[in-house]
């Protein structure tokens, strides 16, 4: 018996195919074991066959405005699975999707010249925006701890709890990276 | 590896039911957001015959059965799955069969699990469909859980949902601790962040039957459950993005929902008659991706807010607009 | 209007009309005003699990909710079978709110109640003794009636039995009109709540009196 997986034209949701099971990162420890920290902008995407031609991954160039981690020249290549080939395309849940012109702060793992990873696949993809007044910022709040040995919980609506500026966010990474405290 | 076509295109619909009242997984065709959706039944599926440490394929075939039956026994839907049998492909290769199986992705060391898509992006036709767990971590199919150890029949449990389109929920809380970051509370298994390792969550809640029952529900489910519709504002505006949980004060369920337009429309449906308590918050404690499309302008400046009236919700309807007003913080 | 308070209604207008002594009894019509009081309406935690089998789930917000004392309208219609006993058909209206408090809210969540209005209907039937024949009469009565109860947006309704029983004075300001007021309780089975269960609340009303 043929199973039928149907498109239905609904009134779809504008959401995106953002679905996994992930053991989410501290901040801290995103900024440590990340290779390569880098803010830029998409000025390449491509997919790919990969695994033998039985996947596709797109392959993302990243133009560096700023590195605040590592720093392996003006460009940056950066892979995430999924992608499309011709009419095919492949979705792997959860995996962040970039367009051209992207704005973006990223820290990632491996080869930074042939496809570096995205550190948690989403969780180390941060998006560069302006705010209503303007302002550009990065859209996701840090999540950081107090210290490191601190249980805390994280409060929806935490006025403390804001989207930063681009060169504080920086800053934020600066001080994570030299061990000092978050704030 | 043979491939074959194993989906057809049937008519496009155009009416709507319930639409909006959870995040439903879909991807852009042309101009148009297309949900996923299954027409016919059953899902035919097959397992990777590939052992994980602690966890043998048939194990995991049990497991994922166990956790198919979970979703099947939802009541006023119509779903139901059959094992096809154990293959050496993997779950996330374009071979037209849709596969879960145990896969190493030491790339993906912060995924557990993840569910994949083919389409055709010209019709909108999926391919295939596939999960993965991933065997970087270790599993356990223990009935009780093991400690340090995954629980497959959650974790498969989580992705099925998935697999029958469902997106993720925000009903839950998380700390940071020693460096890192668990789950404290959940009231979905929808929640994008695993409880921590030896934990099950192998049942499902009333947030988890309702977004499944606004896909696959029948008549009886329209007819017998109300929906509440309104918008999340903030100074007047609409507010892209705020989580909207309905609260039954007599039941104690628990049913959530997102606004997802720009002038704050949100959608809880699913549920029972009755008086409801809304709260709206923000989607400001991690990543906003796992719920929405990180390039819209989600607005996670305000403050968690109830709203000051009770709202009752009428059988097989929809109860009066209502104007959850938040605050900036 | 339900079967019931029609039943209530038929049975008081048949008692008047079927026994030739009850044909020279005579009727009393009172409206005025009734004071219901409020009861406690139920209080839910929304919680989240914590995972682990036999832990404490993880308090998001706690309620705790009341229904409002309310002032009414009431009017009832009595035929005297006896010189002392009366029996009575009533109707009583009155709004109260229910109203959810918050508190232990994970996040400290804006907002610290919410609340809902309530359109009530008491339909019932009594019987009234009524003590000696003097400008002032004291009397008992009991008797059971249906409560129907309605949300403000009229999307959900409660109905149920009732159980009444009290007692009062009524005062004659001449041959025709007079004064009453009684106080007594009004056990419900159901009302609009988060729990289902039987209530008992005070009563008190006070109006006039006619006679005829």
């Amino acid at each position: 018996m043929r199973r039928a997986l149907v498109i239905v034209l609904l009134l779809a949701v504008p959401a995106a195919l953002r679905a996994t099971v992930l053991i989410p990162i501290e901040f801290r420890e995103l900024v440590t074991i990340s290779s390569t920290i880098v803010h830029g902008r998409v000025v390449d995407v491509r997919a790919d066959w990969v695994d033998g031609r039985r996947a596709i991954d797109t392959f993302l160039t990243i133009a560096a405005d700023e590195y605040y981690k590592g720093g392996p020249g003006d460009t940056v290549v950066v892979r995430v699975p999924g992608g499309q080939m011709g009419r095919y395309r492949t979705i792997l849940v959860g995996a962040p999707e970039f367009q051209l012109g992207d704005e973006v702060v990223l820290f990632l793992r491996g080869n930074p010249s042939t496809g570096a990873f995205i550190v948690g696949l989403s969780q180390g993809a941060y998006r560069v925006a302006p705010d209503r007044t303007g302002r550009r910022v990065v859209t996701s709040p840090i999540l950081m701890g107090k210290s490191a040995d601190q249980t805390q919980p994280i409060v929806r609506g935490d006025p403390a709890r804001v989207p930063l500026a681009v060169d504080q966010f920086r800053d934020v990474v600066k001080r994570v990276m030299a061990g000092g405290a978050a704030r | 590896m043979k491939r074959r076509i194993a989906a057809v295109i049937a008519a496009l619909i155009l009416s709507a039911p319930a639409a909006e009242a959870y995040l439903k997984l879909g991807t852009r065709i042309g101009d148009n957001f297309v949900p996923l959706h299954w027409a016919a039944f059953p899902i035919r599926y097959f397992v990777t015959n590939r052992d994980a440490a602690g966890v043998t394929a048939p194990q995991l075939q049990q497991a994922v059965a166990g956790a198919l039956t979970t979703w099947s026994a939802v009541p006023n839907v119509s779903i139901s799955s059959q094992f096809v049998g154990f293959t050496g492909a993997s779950p996330v290769t374009g071979d037209g069969m849709t596969v879960i199986g145990f896969q190493n992705r030491p790339d993906l060391d912060r995924t557990l699990g993840a569910t994949s898509f083919t389409i055709d992006s010209v019709t909108g036709e999926v391919i295939e469909s596939d999960i993965f767990l991933n065997s970087v971590f270790p599993w356990s199919v223990t009935p009780g859980g093991e400690a340090g150890r995954q629980d497959v029949e959650s974790i498969a449990l989580h992705e099925l949902g998935h697999l029958l389109g469902l997106g993720h929920s925000a009903i839950g809380e998380t700390e940071l601790f020693g460096g890192g970051r668990r789950v404290l509370g959940a009231e979905t298994v929808m929640f994008p962040i695993a409880f921590p390792a030896g934990t099950l969550n192998r049942a499902l809640r009333a947030d988890d039957i309702a977004g499944l029952s606004d896909i696959y529900g029948n008549d009886q489910f329209r007819s017998s459950t109300g929906s509440i519709t309104g918008r999340v504002t903030k100074n007047g505006a609409g507010v892209l993005g705020a989580h909207v949980v309905a609260f039954n004060p007599e039941t104690g369920k628990l049913v959530g929902g997102f606004s997802l337009t720009a002038d704050g429309t949100f959608t809880i449906a699913g549920l029972d008659p009755g008086l409801h308590v809304l709260r709206a918050e923000p989607l400001d404690d991690g990543d906003v991706g796992s719920f929405l499309n990180p390039a819209q302008p989600v607005d996670v400046d305000f403050k968690a807010a109830l709203f000051d009236r009770l709202v009752a919700v009428p059988r097989g309807g929809t109860a009066a607009a209502v104007e959850v007003k938040v605050t900036p913080k | 209007m339900t079967s019931c308070a029609r039943q209530s209604l038929l049975l008081s207008v048949m008692l008047a009309m079927a026994s030739p002594a009850l044909a020279q009894s005579r009727a009393e019509i009172s409206g005025g005003v009734t004071w219901t009081g409020g009861f406690d309406a139920g209080g839910t935690d929304a919680t989240l699990s914590r995972g682990a089998a036999g832990a404490t789930p993880l308090t998001l917000f706690s309620t705790s909710s009341r229904v409002r004392p309310a002032v009414g309208a009431s009017g009832r219609v009595a035929f005297f079978v006896t010189p002392q006993l009366a029996v009575e058909g009533s109707l009583e209206y009155s709004r109260p709110s229910l109203e959810t408090a918050f508190s232990n809210d994970f996040e400290q969540a804006t907002g610290t109640q919410a609340t809902i209005g309530i359109a009530s209907y008491l339909f019932g039937g009594s019987a009234l003794y009524h003590f000696g024949g003097a400008r002032l009469v004291p009397f008992v009565s009991a008797g059971g009636g249906w409560l129907r109860q309605l949300d403000q947006d009229r999307v959900n309704v409660v109905d149920g039995p009732e159980l009444h029983a009290g007692g009062g004075v009524k005062y004659r300001l001449s041959s025709s009109f007079g004064l009453r007021v009684e106080a007594g309780v009004s056990s419900r089975e159901k009302t609009v709540s988060f729990e289902d269960k039987r209530r008992t609340v005070p009563v008190v009303s006070g109006g006039v009196t006619y006679r005829f």
